[in-house]
């Protein structure tokens, strides 16, 4: 179970993202609406994973980022990057700047749970159940 | 006196006589001593010698042997730690080279110097330049000096030098031993003798005055020429040369061996000047006698001497220097059988490589092929690229299918992207990250960034990346046409179906829009009105194009709204231009042919619902003309009975609404409407009722306006009401509103449409004006709240930067406005940041 902070400008996503992280059996330890935020959070609850989203006011995703990074150790902080269509450059950047993935919105449950996979193995789940049996039965006929 | 002098004579005589027998004896006897003591002392010191120098044969022997033995153990040792390499290494054959090399390249080494029929033989380096190897010896500060010394004779400059090295395994850093290598530049026995004292050398080297002691020709011109006529195993002796001639066998071959030794000078030179001096001191006593007996005297020296040669001869030729000679043979036998043994092994080793080698290059090359044949019958291309983007040799067939030409060396850019600056930079500028990437996964993530589909070669190709190296990543192409064209034909006939649905639910809106068009169609030229310059009329025919794209988008007719966008699109660009000719506008509308625009979608509706339903037109036409000419009837038929007066007003009544519809069934259509449009885009709103007098009647003639108010409710949708996260973020209810309330006040009609939305923001539309340099910056702060609003209303301005086949060139609101003002109706906006938007209408209707 990793300890999960979001952070998104968005109530509708946050909850969205808080729905998909506990049905994949994660513990949501903190929610942050903007990047300022999200360092001051990440600085008082040390969580495993943060899911950031780039476009927010005050400060955004990569930004923060940035700032996270300069206090934590690149290999123990694990961020997760938000991103909408269109924003491949900016995504290069915090790609580049330490960010261990990203996800193009919309989130849905089976991207989150790819890129976490891709971070921490030990939660790559090959019998994941985001196809139910019936979807599968429809897919293959 | 006669006797007497006889006598005296004889007397004379008689001690003539005497005298010289006794000289005679005196001389004999002294001669005899002499002799007996030189020969004495040439016996002794002939003997030590011969003693020092048959010892010094048998030292210089015995060590040689000793060398040779030690040098095949160190070869034979080394050749077994070279073998159990070679078991590791597969390099031994080069490793075999170097470590044969290295001994050539070490300038100090083993030196044997001895003569075999005039040629130098010794284990590695050959020596004819003494002076050089001397200087070597000296300067090198690699050897380590460990004797020098320097005796200067009356001959020559004599001096020995032994330098130590160590020798060290270049490989494994292995200490192998120690070399030592001398140079003794001297005929002194003594100095050897120190040497081989001072240190147990491996060997030596005899050189006198530059020139090796044994080389050919001897340094000592003297040996030179008798050294032909010495017979085998004779020694040859003269003044401090002794020379010895022996037969060995080398390798099975006969080989005569020369020796020299060289005497201690000091010897020689004392027993001639002791005999001289003897000589000379007799000589002076008995000159006389000297003569008569010199011969004699010479004779018998001469032979006690050739006894002497004999004696010495013996003395040499005696057994223990056989025994040496022959276990020297035998060593010589032993290294050379050992050689050629290593020499056969080395090559049947190198043989046991070679085929190894072979072996492993066979397997390779199998290897490859496999690889080969899988990659190219993978149905996927692969192909590799490096830092300068070119595509590596080996690539798999399935590229050149796909990409449809030969890919070696070719610029993967040009290749996948054509013309896009951006797609190219991005696309460079990503791969070169992702190889200068230290982690894996964030290059894995960076290349996922890469274009995942393109379409090259008319070929839909999607694209993965991989990084292989740090200066390589592979690409591998799927074609991936056959399910894009599959895929947009299920979204196509998704679409279609979207339509139809539509069009049947809603066919009273479906036929009227159809029958609207058509007439546009039919009338399209008539729009084009010379009075008026080309821009006017281009602009004109704009706003009703785009006023029919968005009915028709309603119907989801995306055959026909793609045309009309096109049409559109076309008209604007006219208008960019400024052009100044109707004619060009007339043509440009001909040649879009406006009636085929709706063909296909009405091809799709027919072969779907079949022919009937476009002909079962609910409404019945009637002309207007007949109407009025009832309407007239009726009226003069009214005035004539009088009675019915209130029944007939009823009528009339009755037969005017034919005419004029009310306004409520001209707005009734827009709720649904813009409860679709709002579907599309992803919000929500409450349903809403059109709120006013359903009695309410109005003119043909507003008909236009009421039409173009599809914009005002596009833009309440599109600009107004905000998506359900910003709305539930600024506190809003997550559903928004729009309402339509309109009524009768004095001769005004007031239609308000409304929408709790985002609300106009002024300082973007003030931006906006500027940008388009619509008016200056000063002007526009200058400006009341109210004319800049009205700005909104201007063709061409849209404060959204995107522009979608709905909305966004501003055109929309901008029909409203031409409309409004035939109508010459006035229009109202209140807006409020984050609150809504009111837009409200009044317009005139008395004069109608």
């Amino acid at each position: 179970m990793l300890k999960v902070l979001i952070v998104d400008d968005s109530l509708v996503i946050r909850a969205k993202m808080k729905g998909f992280l506990k049905k994949l059996g994660h513990s949501i330890v903190g929610e942050a609406k903007d990047g300022k935020e999200a360092v001051s959070l990440n600085e008082k609850l040390v969580p495993d994973l943060i899911t950031m989203d780039i476009s927010m006011p005050i400060m955004n995703g990569v930004d923060a980022l940035k700032e996270i990074l300069k206090t934590s150790n690149i290999e123990d902080t694990n961020i997760i990057m938000i991103t909408a269509n269109g924003q491949d450059g900016i995504v290069k950047d915090a790609l580049k700047s330490g960010a261990k993935g990203y996800i193009l919105k919309p989130v849905s449950e089976c991207k989150l749970q790819d890129s976490i996979g891709k971070i921490f193995p030990e939660y790559h789940n090959d019998q994941s159940d985001v196809l139910d049996e019936n979807e599968l039965d429809d897919m293959l006929s | 006196m006669k006797q007497n002098t006889i006598k005296k004579y004889q007397l004379s005589t008689i001690i003539n006589f005497v005298f010289f027998v006794i000289m005679i004896f005196i001389l004999f006897n002294s001669l005899l001593w002499l002799y007996n003591s030189s020969l004495k002392s040439i016996k002794s010191e002939t003997n030590n010698y011969l003693i020092q120098s048959s010892k010094m044969v048998e030292i210089v022997l015995t060590n040689y042997a000793n060398s040779l033995s030690t040098v095949t153990k160190q070869i034979s040792s080394e050749y077994e730690f070279i073998l159990s390499r070679i078991k590791n290494d597969d390099s031994t054959e080069v490793y075999l080279e170097n470590v044969l090399n290295t001994n050539s390249e070490n300038k100090l080494d083993f030196v044997f110097l001895n003569l075999f029929d005039g040629n130098v033989i010794n284990s590695s380096v050959s020596i004819y330049d003494t002076q050089s190897i001397l200087d070597s010896v000296v300067k090198s500060k690699k050897n380590e000096v460990v004797f020098y010394k320097e005796i200067i004779t009356e001959h020559a400059v004599l001096s020995t030098i032994i330098a130590k090295e160590k020798i060290v395994d270049f490989v494994t850093g292995r200490h192998i031993g120690d070399l030592y290598a001398g140079i003794i530049l001297n005929d002194n026995f003594s100095i050897i003798n120190e040497v081989y004292q001072l240190l147990k050398v491996k060997s030596l080297a005899f050189i006198i005055n530059n020139k090796p002691i044994a080389s050919y020709p001897v340094a000592d011109e003297r040996i030179y020429y008798k050294i032909q006529n010495i017979k085998e195993g004779e020694i040859y002796i003269e003044d401090d040369l002794v020379f010895r001639k022996s037969k060995i066998k080398i390798k099975g071959k006969t080989t005569s061996l020369g020796l020299t030794l060289i005497t201690s000078n000091s010897v020689f030179k004392k027993f001639e000047s002791d005999f001289l001096e003897k000589i000379i001191f007799l000589m002076l006593f008995i000159v006389m006698i000297f003569f008569i007996t010199y011969k004699f005297i010479k004779k018998l020296i001469e032979t006690p001497l050739q006894k002497l040669l004999l004696f010495t001869s013996d003395s040499i030729n005696n057994k223990q220097i056989q025994e040496y000679e022959e276990m020297w043979i035998e060593e010589f036998n032993v290294v050379g059988q050992n050689f050629e043994l290593l020499i056969s092994r080395i090559k049947k080793m190198n043989k046991v490589l070679t085929n190894l080698v072979e072996k492993r290059t066979n397997e390779l090359t199998l290897k490859t092929d496999k690889v080969t044949d899988l990659l190219n019958n993978a149905g996927q291309g692969f192909l590799s690229i490096g830092r300068d983007f070119l595509v590596n040799d080996e690539y798999s067939l399935e590229c050149e299918l796909i990409l449809g030409k030969e890919l070696k060396n070719v610029d993967i850019i040009k290749l996948l992207f054509i013309k896009n600056r951006n797609k190219i930079k991005f696309f460079k500028e990503t791969i070169l990250d992702a190889l200068n990437e230290q982690n894996d996964l964030t290059a894995s993530l960076i290349l996922s960034l890469l274009p995942k589909e393109v379409i090259v070669n008319k070929r839909a190709v999607q694209l993965e990346y991989k990084r292989l190296t740090e200066e390589k990543i592979m690409l591998i192409l799927t074609n991936i046409t056959d399910k894009k064209k599959l895929e947009s034909k299920i979204k196509n006939e998704q679409l279609t179906l979207k339509m139809i649905v539509v069009v049947v639910s809603d066919s009273v809106q479906f036929y009227e829009i159809k029958e609207n068009y058509e007439q546009f169609c039919s009338d399209s030229l008539l729009y084009i009105n010379y009075n008026n310059t080309a821009m006017e009329n281009a602009n004109t025919l704009c706003i009703l194009i785009h006023t029919f794209k968005g009915l028709f988008s309603q119907l989801y007719m995306k055959n026909t709204v793609k045309k009309l966008h096109k049409c559109e699109t076309e008209l604007l660009k006219l208008l960019d231009e400024n052009i100044d000719s109707n004619s060009m506008v007339k043509q440009l509308i001909i040649s879009f042919n406006l009636m085929d625009c709706m063909s296909e979608d009405l091809g799709l509706i027919i072969s779907s619902l079949g022919e009937k339903f476009l002909a079962e037109n609910t409404y019945i036409k009637i002309n207007e003309e007949f109407i009025d000419q009832l309407e007239k009837k009726l009226s003069s038929f009214c005035s004539i009975f009088e009675k019915d007066q209130g029944e007939c007003n009823q009528i009339l009544n009755d037969i005017r609404k034919l005419k004029n519809r009310t306004l409520k069934h001209y707005l009734s259509v827009y709720p649904k409407i813009v409860q679709h449009l709002c579907l599309s885009l992803g919000k929500s709103i409450y349903p809403f009722e059109i709120i006013g007098d359903s009695n309410l009647q109005v003119y043909e003639i507003f008909k236009p306006f009421i039409n173009s108010l599809i914009h005002v409710f596009r833009n309440s949708c599109d600009h107004g009401i905000e998506s359900k996260e910003k709305r539930v973020l600024l506190g809003k209810n997550e559903v928004g509103t729009i309402s339509c309330i309109f009524k009768k006040e004095n001769d005004f009609l007031f239609i308000e449409i409304h929408d709790d939305g985002s609300g106009i923001n002024l300082k973007q539309v003030k931006d906006k004006i500027v940008e388009y340099k619509l008016q200056s910056q000063q002007s526009v702060d200058l400006m009341l709240e109210e004319e800049v609003l009205m700005y909104i209303f201007d063709i061409h301005f849209s404060t959204n930067d995107e522009i979608t086949l709905l909305s966004g060139r501003g055109v929309g609101l901008a029909a409203v406005k031409k409309e409004l003002d035939t109508l010459k109706g006035e229009i109202e906006i209140i807006t409020q940041i984050n609150k809504g938007t009111s837009f409200i209408f009044k317009l005139p209707i008395k004069r109608f």
